[in-house]
Order: C-alpha cells, then structure tokens, then sequence
C-alpha cells in the first residue's frame, strides 16, 4: 500500500464520523494499523478502540508523510533504546525502529546485540566495534552487580 | 558472627497535598509467564530495589494483555503482610475476570492459569506524583503467582458465566515492585514493548 493510498484510505474513515463501523471498515483498519504504526492492532474492551486506530493512523501518516519503513531488526520484548549518547536520547521500540537506526546504534554499541533477537546477517561484528562501549546504556552492567547483591538496605540513598 | 539484615524505615510518613494518593487500578495491565523472563537481564534501580527499570524477556517471549471492563478493574487485588516464625513476607494478589468460556481461552489460557508460574504488571491509578514512578506496578517477579481460585459459575452477576481467577504470590519480601525507567514517558515505551514479538 501507498502513502496516498493509506492517507486516502484513513481520510475515507475519518469521514465516517463516530458511527460504527461495519465488519468490512474494521477489518481494513486491523490490517492498516500494523503496516502504519508498526504494532499489531489489539481490540480492547474500549468502545471506540477503532476510531481511536483511525485517529492514531491519520496522525501518524501526516506526521510522518510517509510509509512506515520495513525493519530487519527487531528487539526482544521489554528492551528499548533511550541512549544519551544516541540521537540525543531519543527513545526508539520497535515500532519506530527503522534499519538506519539499528544499523547506527549496533555499529556504536556492538555488546547490544543482545538486545535483539532479530538482526540480518550482514550485520557482523567486529573486535574494532566491541571495543566501542557506551557510557550510558541501556542495561548497566554495574546495576546488575548492585542488583543481585542488593540484601544490604544501607546501599538505599 | 551472626549475619542481621536491617529492616528499618527511612521516611517521615506523611502526604503531599499535591500527590495525594488515588485509589484503583487502571482497566488493563499484562500478564506473563514467569519462565520467560530473563532475569539476568534484569535490571534494578540502584537506590531503590523495590524499582526494575528493565525487565526482558526472553528471545520470541511476550506479555499478555489483560483487559477489564467495568468501574473497578481487577477487583479483589491487594498485598498483604504474612506474619512468619522467623520473618514476615508479604502475600500479593491479582484478581481478574475472563468474560469469555470457549475452547480456546479454555486451552490457551485457563488451562495454562491452573498450573503455570506468572508475573503480572498492572497499571495504578495512582502515577506517583510527578515522576510517574508509581504506574505500574509488577506482582509475582519475587516468588511467582499461582492460581488459587479459578472458578467458572454459570450464574455469577460479577462474571456473566465467564471465568473468575485469582493469583496468589506467597511469601514476597517486597510490599511492592514497580516498573520504572527515567521518566513516564521511557516506562510506558518499555511496558508496551514488553507485548511485542518478532513477527
């Protein structure tokens, strides 16, 4: 699906104001949503949770003013990157991780490939790149240490 | 020599006029399986160890949506103090209706409630002032929550013929845990990430 095709589709179910929509509108939003917002679309007990979809895509696309981008990587569930260091800690989850941006922070930060659990092979790494270690990551090795041995509650500030 | 832990308190108790406590839990939280956290990956705050400001899990794992409808979701869940011999632990409880009875939430879900280990995250009303880090708070990462009750009445106004389940985490040594990374904004993207898997 195209940029025009997907502002016009959403711009069409805008238009249907706050009516319900019928099986045939909610099955093109179900199956808009994940290719323009990059998550699944989930039914919740809310009553407008489609409309909700429509208003969330419409803002996306204009915002955007284009397509989501198909991203090779993906991260495994619960991680994150909010880096300092990294695009000045702009926050990126799945869905709005794009190639460029896996691709920039694994060749900055080699050690994260944990953080992922999908990563397309031509992404090597390589001695040069694990010596590269940020100072501010995502999982820090030091709270980890504090964590487990955290019995003592003298350690609290 | 013997080996004493403290156990002190810390803090004048009393309340901010501008973070007044606010009962109840938000309408949806999520609920996972306890065997698929990475614990290794998990991370605590420095400061405070009742905070987790990374939980993971593990490769192809992910969190369930539990959503609830009506006025005071999760009804019946609370933490309480166990008064042991030698130390006391705090019991927490998750209580959630399924409204639903069909043979799929009966194999994918009920049935895996009756036996399996689970950690749960709900939301609080309550965000925690400012900062956000009250939100959301995670029952079941010290020992794991169990089912106690799981009970299918067909004529239960409260369930409408759906399933009533009750966890039960025994013996905790935190009152609480919470989910929080830097700022509300970072925890919400983490929470929701935990709900992912690679497609």
């Amino acid at each position: 699906m195209t940029y025009q095709e997907a502002l016009d589709r959403v711009e069409e179910l805008r238009g249907h104001g706050k009516a319900p929509f019928s099986i045939e509108q909610k099955r093109l939003i179900a199956l808009m949503y994940p290719e323009i917002l990059g998550k699944p679309f989930r039914r919740t007990a809310c009553q407008r949770c489609y409309h909700d979809a429509v208003i969330e895509m419409a803002v996306k696309l204009r915002k955007e003013q284009k397509m989501r981008e198909k991203c090779d990587y993906h991260m495994r569930a619960g991680f994150i990157i909010r880096c300092g260091d990294f695009d000045g800690g702009e926050i990126y989850t799945n869905a709005n991780l794009t190639n460029d941006v896996a691709r920039r922070y694994l060749e900055r930060f080699p050690a994260k490939r944990v953080m992922f659990d999908r990563i397309p092979k031509e992404t090597a790494e390589t001695p040069e790149q694990a010596t590269k270690e940020p100072t501010k990551q995502v999982v820090q090795p030091s709270e980890k240490k504090t964590a487990k041995g955290r019995s003592n509650r003298n350690e609290r500030k | 020599m013997a080996n004493l832990c403290e156990s002190i308190i810390a803090k004048d108790i009393a309340f901010s006029c501008d973070e007044l406590a606010t009962k109840g839990l938000e309408s949806d939280g999520i609920i996972m399986n306890r065997g698929d956290i990475d614990f290794a990956a998990t991370v605590f705050d420095t400061n405070n160890p009742n905070v987790i400001k990374t939980l993971v899990l593990k490769t192809g794992k992910r969190a369930y949506e539990v959503v609830q409808a009506g006025n005071t979701p999760f009804t019946g869940t609370q933490s309480a103090l166990e008064v042991g011999t030698y130390r006391n632990t705090f019991t927490h409880t998750v209580s959630f209706v399924v409204l639903a009875n069909d043979p799929e939430t009966s194999r994918d879900f009920i049935d895996g409630l009756a036996n399996g280990t689970f950690v749960a995250i709900l939301r609080n009303k309550h965000k925690g002032g400012n900062t956000g880090d009250g939100e959301y708070q995670i029952y079941g990462y010290s020992q794991g929550l169990v089912a106690n009750e799981i009970t299918n009445d067909k004529y239960s106004e409260d369930t409408d013929g759906g399933w009533l389940v009750n966890l039960q985490e025994t013996g905790s040594r935190f009152s609480a845990m919470f989910l929080f990374n830097t700022d509300a904004t970072t925890t919400e993207a983490a929470y929701e990430s935990l709900k992912e898997v690679a497609q």
